[in-house]
C-alpha cells in the first residue's frame, strides 16, 4: 500500500491553516461513524491548553447523513457531544492530555482554569481519561505539542485545542492519514508523551476544580 | 355666544318689535314668546347645565365602550385584521382580505371594488386570478367563511370569464403567438390579447355566482348535472356554508346551495432572459445542465388562461376566451438541461430499464389519449379520459401484468379492434366504483377507434418517447429546482416562481415582482459555496461575534438531497422489503394488534438496523394498520405505478378473504370500502412517489402535473451521473482504489466512495487518505458522509474546492 502511495504521488502529509476547524470534524465525525457501525472509537488529544471547542457543523458543508448520529443534525457540535458519542461503545478510548493546572497555566487567569477543568471534569464523567503533564526536575520544561489523533488521521502543529487556537490565531500545521508513515511516527510520539503524563482521577479533578473555584 | 348677550339681543329685539306693534298686531305673538325666552333664560342655571353636558359626554364615551365590548364580544376573538374588515358592511360576494399590509409597492395592484365599503381594496395580479376562482382558499372579509363558486357546467370546456367584473382597457395589454402558449389552449387566431386586469368589481362575480335553490328548480338543468351536485347549507346573511362541522351565529335560515367545488387557476408563463451571467457550477449538476446563469433582465409575461376544477373525484379544465394577465421584468436564474444527459437517460432507461420505460409508456399513452379526445371534440372532462386509458388497463391487468413497452402498446392498440375491450374494463370499474362515461356502446366504439389510433400514431411516431421523457424530464426537474431554491430561501412560491420552456430545453427560476425581490439574487449567492468561503465565514463571524450567515447547504447540496430521496420513503422501502420475508411478515401480521409484539419487533429493528426515531416512528404507524399488510403482501414491488394508476385492478384481484380481512366491519359495498383502504395503502412514498414535488401554481395545472412527472426518471438520471462519478471500495482492488479515486477526483472534482457495513474500515481509510491531497489546484474534502441500508450502504462524497 506504501509503495502504491508513492506511485500515486500523494503528499504524506497535508498543509493544514484555517481550515483546520474542517480537518477538525472530519476525523471526529470518521471516528463518530465508525462507532454507528459497531467498532470501538479511538481519539487522543494532546495539547498545553484545551477546552471543549465548538465546531460550526452546520455552516462547514459537511454533512452526515447517518441516522445514528443524532448529534450529527446540529448546527454546532461540541468536543463533549464527539466525546459522549464515542463512549456509547465501551471499547472505545478517549484521552486528553494537558498541562496540569496551575494558578500560572493561563497567565494568572484563574477563571480560564476553572472553565478548563470543569470540561475536563465533564469529559471524565463521560469517559475520557484525563492525563496531566508535569516537568519532575526542569520547571521551564512544559509539554508544548498539538495532536489530535484518531483511528483514521492525525491534526498536528501550532494550534491548542482551545477557541483562539482553532479559529483565531494565525498558526500552522499538517494532516496525515494512516497510510502516510507520518501518522505512525506522530502516534508514536502521542503514545510517548502519554507515558511521561499523570493519569487524573476524576476525584483528583473535582478537587482541583473546588480549589481553583475557591480562588475565583 | 353667551346667554348674556342672547338674553341683551332678546332685549333689543323687543324693544324693536314692540315699536313696530301698532302697523302689525300679529307681532303680539311673537313678542310675547321672546318675552318667555328672556324669562327663560334668566331663570337658567348655568353652572348646573355646565355640569349636565359634562355628565352627558361622560355617557356617551361610556356608551362607546359598552358598543365596542359588544362588537368585540360578538367578533370573539378579535385579530388585527378583524377589526379592519369589521368595519365593512355585510358581504354576500366572495371576497378576501387584501395583503396590502405586507406587500411590496412594487407590485402591480389591481382595484378591487367592494359592495358597501367607501374606498376600494388594491391587490395584486395573482389575488385577483385567485379572487376570480372562490375554492382554493377559504375567503374571508369578515368571519371565516367558505363560499360557493356558483353555477358551472361540467361539460363546457370552454367559457368567457367574468368579463363585465373585470375593467380592462386597451392600452394595457400585450399580445402573444399561439404556439407559445399552451398546446391544449384552444386559441382561434395566430396572436391573441391578454389584458392586464385593472379593475374587479365583487358585486358582478358575486351576481354571476349566486344559485338560489328554488332557481335550481325552475332552470331546465342537464339531469346529469344535477344527480352530480351535493347539496350544502348556506346562511343567506353571510355567505357561510355550514357543512357539518362549521355554522354562523347570524340566526338566520339556510338556504341549500349546491356543493362548490374546488378551482385552481390555470396560470401559463412566457419567460426570457438577456444578459446572462454564468453561476458558480456544481461537479455533479454540471453534467445535468449544461449551463446554469442568472439575469437581471428576466422578461415574465404571466397569463391566466382557465381554471381546473375537482368536484366529487372529477376533474375539469376550462379555459378563457379573454385572457388576463401581467408582464414585468424581474431577476431570474436559467438552467439548461444538458442535451447529453437525455441521450445517456434515454438510452439508460431504453436498455436497463424496461420497467421505468412501461411506466412511462402509459403516461404517453394517457396524456395522449386525451390529446385525442379533446381533439375530436368529444368535450370528456380529463378524468373520463383518464377512466377510459383506465378501463383499459384494468382489463388487461386481470390477464396478466404488462412488464414492457411492447405490452402496453399491446393493450392500446387491440383495444381499437376489440372495443369490448373497453365496455368489459368499464364494467370491471364498476364493481368497485362510481363512474359515469356519458357515450353510449357505439359512440364508444367510435371513439376507441379514432382517439386510440390517433394516440398510438403519435406514440409511435420516430423520437416521440424521446420527446416525452425529455418533457417529463425537464417538467419534473423544474419542480426539484423550485422546492430546492424555496427550500434555501424559506420562501413559497409567492416570491419565487418557475417556468420550464419545452421547445428550448431551458428551466427558469424568477422573482415574483416587477423589479425582483431579491430571491434570484440570494440564490445565485449561495447556488455553490467552496469551503474556503465557509471557513472564512466561521472566523470572521467569531472575530466580530456575529452570527455565521451562510445557510447550512447551498442549493445544490439541497437540490441532490432532495434527489437521493426522503425520510418517508426510505422508511416506507424498509416495510416493504419486512414484508417481503415470509417470518417477519408473519412477525408483522400479529404485531397490528398486539402491543408487545409490535413493541418486540421495532426494539430489534432499531438494535440491528440502527434506525433513526423518524423511522421507527413510522414503521410503527404502518404496523399497527393491518390493512397496509394485507393489501401489500399481493403486490410485486414493480408494479406499484400501475396500481397506483388503477388501484380498481388490485381490489378485483384481491380474494374475497383478503378483502374481508382489509374491511372486517364492513358487510354492504364491500369492494368500495376495500377501494379506500388499497388506494390508502398505495400512497407508499416508494415507487418514485412525487407526491413532495406537487406546487400550487405549475402551469400545468394541479391535476394534469401528476401525470407529467416522474421522479423516478430524475432519481435515474442522478443516478446515473453519480455512477460515473462513484467508486466502489469492494470492487477495486486494495492497490487500485487510490489511484483510481485520484483519476475521477482530477477529471471531474467530485467522487463518491461507496461500501457495504462489512467493508467500512476500508472506506474509510480511502476517504480519509484523499483527504486534503492537492487535485490540479484544488484540495480534496470530504463533503458527506452518508448511510443508507435499503441502497448504496456507506459513501462518503469528497469534492475537490
Amino acid at each position: 500500500m506504501l509503495l502504491r502511495w508513492k506511485l500515486t504521488k500523494m503528499r504524506e502529509t497535508i498543509q493544514v491553516g484555517e481550515d483546520v476547524q474542517i480537518y477538525d470534524l472530519a476525523v471526529l465525525l470518521g471516528e463518530a461513524t465508525k462507532v454507528s457501525a459497531g467498532s470501538p472509537g479511538y481519539l487522543t488529544i494532546v495539547s498545553p491548553w484545551i477546552s471543549n471547542v465548538a465546531y460550526y457543523l452546520g455552516s462547514s458543508g459537511l454533512t452526515v447523513g447517518i441516522p445514528a448520529i443524532a448529534f450529527g443534525r446540529r448546527d454546532v457540535v461540541r468536543l463533549l457531544d464527539v466525546i459522549e458519542y464515542l463512549q456509547q461503545d465501551p471499547r472505545s478510548q478517549v484521552r486528553l492530555a494537558t498541562l496540569k493546572p496551575s494558578p500560572n497555566k493561563y497567565s494568572g487567569d484563574v477563571i480560564q482554569q476553572v472553565w478548563e477543568l470543569r470540561f475536563l471534569l465533564e469529559a471524565c464523567e463521560r469517559g475520557a481519561k484525563i492525563y496531566f503533564y508535569s516537568s519532575e526536575r526542569d520547571i521551564r520544561k512544559i509539554m508544548h505539542p498539538k495532536f489530535l489523533l484518531t483511528s483514521l488521521g492525525v491534526v498536528f502543529g501550532s494550534f491548542n485545542f482551545t477557541k483562539s487556537g482553532r479559529y483565531w490565531n494565525i498558526e500552522d500545521g499538517n494532516y496525515s492519514s494512516t497510510l502516510s508513515p507520518v501518522y505512525f511516527e506522530k502516534k508514536e510520539r502521542v503514545e510517548d508523551i502519554i507515558s511521561k503524563c499523570k493519569e487524573a482521577t476524576f476525584d483528583m479533578l473535582r478537587s482541583l476544580l473546588s480549589e481553583f473555584e475557591r480562588r475565583t | 355666544m353667551s346667554l348674556e348677550s342672547v338674553k341683551s339681543k332678546i332685549e333689543k329685539l323687543l324693544l324693536l318689535l314692540s315699536a313696530k306693534l301698532p302697523e302689525d298686531i300679529s307681532l303680539v305673538r311673537v313678542i310675547s314668546k321672546l318675552s318667555e325666552l328672556h324669562d327663560s333664560i334668566s331663570r337658567a342655571d348655568l353652572p348646573a347645565i355646565r355640569e349636565s353636558s359634562v355628565e352627558l359626554e361622560r355617557v356617551r364615551k361610556v356608551e362607546e365602550v359598552l358598543s365596542l365590548i359588544e362588537t368585540r364580544l360578538k367578533q370573539r376573538s378579535p385579530t388585527y385584521v378583524d377589526d379592519f374588515i369589521s368595519v365593512q358592511p355585510l358581504l354576500k360576494y366572495p371576497a378576501k382580505i387584501p395583503g396590502t399590509l405586507f406587500e411590496s409597492e412594487k407590485s402591480r395592484k389591481v382595484v378591487v371594488e367592494v359592495p358597501g365599503r367607501k374606498s376600494p381594496d388594491q391587490i395584486n395580479v395573482d389575488e385577483m386570478m385567485t379572487m376570480l376562482f372562490p375554492g382554493l382558499l377559504t375567503f374571508r372579509y369578515r368571519k371565516l367563511r367558505k363560499v360557493p363558486v356558483g353555477r358551472w357546467s361540467p361539460f363546457k370546456y370552454r367559457v368567457a370569464p367574468p368579463v363585465s367584473a373585470v375593467f380592462v382597457t386597451d392600452r394595457d395589454r400585450f399580445d402573444v403567438q399561439r404556439d407559445l402558449l399552451p398546446s391544449d389552449y384552444p386559441a382561434e387566431s395566430s396572436t391573441i390579447s391578454v389584458h392586464i386586469p385593472l379593475e374587479l368589481r365583487l358585486s358582478e362575480i358575486g351576481q354571476d355566482f349566486v344559485r338560489r335553490e328554488d332557481q335550481l328548480e325552475e332552470t331546465d338543468a342537464e339531469p346529469i348535472e344535477a344527480e352530480s351536485n351535493l347539496y350544502l347549507e348556506l346562511c343567506t346573511r353571510c355567505g357561510a356554508v355550514q357543512d357539518g362541522d362549521e355554522t354562523c351565529a347570524c340566526g338566520r335560515n339556510f338556504l341549500v346551495y349546491a356543493a362548490p367545488p374546488k378551482s385552481y387557476p390555470l396560470i401559463w408563463n412566457i419567460v426570457d432572459s438577456k444578459e446572462n451571467e454564468a453561476i458558480s457550477g456544481d461537479p455533479v449538476f454540471g453534467q445535468i445542465f449544461s449551463e446554469v446563469s442568472f439575469s437581471a433582465n428576466t422578461t415574465v409575461k404571466k397569463i391566466l388562461y382557465g381554471f381546473e376544477r375537482r368536484f366529487k373525484a372529477n376533474t375539469w379544465r376550462i379555459y378563457y376566451d379573454t385572457l388576463y394577465g401581467d408582464a414585468f421584468k424581474a431577476d431570474g436564474v436559467r438552467f439548461k438541461v444538458s442535451r447529453k444527459i437525455i441521450e445517456d437517460l434515454v438510452k439508460h432507461i431504453s436498455e436497463k430499464d424496461s420497467l421505468l420505460l412501461r411506466d412511462l409508456r402509459i403516461l404517453q399513452y394517457a396524456n395522449e389519449l386525451h390529446r385525442a379526445i379533446v381533439r375530436n371534440k368529444y368535450d370528456f372532462t380529463f378524468s373520463q379520459s383518464l377512466l377510459i386509458a383506465k378501463a383499459l388497463l384494468v382489463e388487461a391487468l386481470m390477464h396478466g401484468t404488462p412488464k414492457t413497452v411492447e405490452d402496453v402498446d399491446v393493450i392500446f392498440e387491440t383495444a381499437k379492434k376489440q372495443p369490448q375491450k373497453l365496455l368489459d374494463g368499464l364494467e370491471l370499474l364498476k364493481k368497485v366504483s362510481d363512474i359515469f362515461v356519458p357515450l353510449n356502446e357505439e359512440e364508444l366504439g367510435h371513439l376507441l377507434e379514432i382517439c386510440t389510433s390517433e394516440a398510438s400514431n403519435v406514440v409511435k411516431e420516430d423520437q416521440s418517447l424521446h420527446r416525452f421523457v425529455l418533457d417529463v424530464f425537464a417538467h419534473s426537474l423544474k419542480h426539484y429546482v423550485l422546492t430546492s431554491a424555496m427550500i434555501l430561501l424559506g420562501v413559497d412560491e409567492r416570491d419565487l416562481r418557475s417556468h420550464h420552456t419545452q421547445t428550448e430545453d431551458q428551466l427558469f427560476l424568477y422573482d415574483n415582482l416587477p423589479d425582483g425581490n431579491g430571491c434570484c439574487e440570494t440564490l445565485r449567492k449561495f447556488a455553490k459555496v467552496s469551503f474556503s468561503k465557509r471557513v472564512s465565514a466561521v472566523r470572521d463571524a467569531l472575530e466580530k461575534d456575529t452570527p455565521v450567515t451562510l445557510p447550512s447547504k447551498d442549493f445544490f447540496s439541497i437540490l441532490e438531497e432532495f434527489l437521493v430521496g426522503c425520510k418517508a420513503e426510505r422508511a416506507d422501502s424498509v416495510y416493504i422489503k419486512l414484508t417481503r420475508d415470509p417470518q417477519v411478515a408473519t412477525v408483522i401480521q400479529a404485531s397490528a394488534t398486539d402491543d408487545k409484539v409490535r413493541q418486540n419487533l421495532l426494539l430489534r429493528l432499531k438494535q440491528d438496523f440502527a434506525f433513526d426515531e423518524y423511522t421507527i416512528s413510522h414503521l410503527d404507524a404502518l404496523f399497527r394498520t393491518e390493512s397496509h399488510f394485507h393489501v401489500l403482501k399481493n403486490l410485486n414491488d414493480e408494479d406499484f405505478f400501475i396500481f397506483k394508476l388503477v388501484p380498481e385492478a388490485l381490489v378485483l384481484k384481491l380474494s374475497e378473504n383478503d378483502k374481508l380481512r382489509i374491511c372486517p366491519d364492513t358487510t354492504v359495498e364491500l369492494d368500495k370500502a376495500v377501494l379506500g383502504k388499497v388506494q390508502d395503502a398505495l400512497e407508499m412514498c416508494v415507487d418514485g412517489c412525487p407526491l413532495c414535488l406537487y406546487g400550487s401554481f405549475c402551469e400545468m395545472g394541479i391535476f394534469l402535473m401528476k401525470y407529467f412527472l416522474s421522479r423516478r426518471l430524475v432519481e435515474t438520471c442522478y443516478k446515473i451521473v453519480r455512477d460515473k462519478f462513484s467508486v466502489d471500495v469492494e470492487r477495486l482492488p486494495r492497490d487500485k482504489l487510490l489511484e483510481r479515486s485520484i483519476e475521477v477526483l482530477s477529471s471531474s472534482k467530485v467522487l463518491y466512495l461507496k461500501a457495504s457495513p462489512t467493508n467500512l474500515s476500508l472506506l474509510m481509510e480511502t476517504a480519509f487518505s484523499l483527504l486534503g491531497q492537492p487535485v490540479a489546484d484544488s484540495k480534496v474534502y470530504i463533503k458527506m458522509i452518508s448511510f443508507d441500508l435499503m441502497r448504496d450502504g456507506y459513501v462518503v462524497k469528497m469534492e475537490a474546492d
